[in-house]
């Protein structure tokens, strides 16, 4: 099955809040492996996931830049 | 918490939200569901973690989402719960939930490569 790239970001998404099935995640693969526009969406989105999480740690706290 | 908890109880998420995000959505990908412009990498993204203006942008951000979507992505990723969590407490479907987190993620990816990304 080839994904489209709509199909692959939202496979990605859901990845990381589900476990997801051996069929999506060789399609998945397959996908990022031919996809750059795809790879750099995936790169974000766990870039993302980090920055939200470093954003629980520096609430309310005054940083010096 | 408790307070995302009450809230969520008084306006209970029953519906898929703002349809003008959805549009926004739909117009990164052609009729295939291709992108339009296959979105470039981020440059050195991590740089940017330990930068005050860079947390308020990304709190802007998630200031603009739609109010039960920035709830649901916040429920999942700044408290870290899981989905049957959530599910359970907003009393919506896991399928519902899904939707709502990658919308969150998507509309987060576009304002923080406009405000931020694309201007450093």
């Amino acid at each position: 099955m080839m994904l489209s790239c709509k199909e692959t970001i939202r496979l990605l998404s859901q990845g990381a809040d589900r476990k997801l099935g051996f069929g999506e995640r060789v399609a998945l693969r397959v996908h990022l492996a031919i996809c750059d526009g795809c790879r750099n969406v995936n790169a974000q989105f766990k870039f993302l996931r980090l920055a939200v999480k470093s954003l629980t740690q520096d609430d309310h706290e005054e940083k010096s830049a | 918490m408790d307070t995302i908890r009450r809230q969520s109880r008084e306006q209970p998420v029953s519906e898929f939200d703002a349809q003008s995000e959805t549009a926004e959505f739909d117009a990164q990908f052609d009729r295939r569901g291709h992108w339009e412009e296959p979105p470039d990498a981020w440059e050195q993204p991590e740089g940017a973690l330990g930068q005050k203006q860079f947390l308020a942008a990304l709190e802007a951000c998630l200031r603009a989402l739609p109010e039960r979507t920035a709830r649901v992505f916040m429920m999942r990723e700044h408290l870290g719960l899981e989905t049957p969590e959530i599910c359970k407490e907003l009393e919506i479907t896991a399928t519902h939930c899904w939707v709502m987190l990658h919308r969150a993620r998507m509309s987060l990816r576009l304002c923080l490569g406009k405000n931020w990304f694309e201007k450093t």
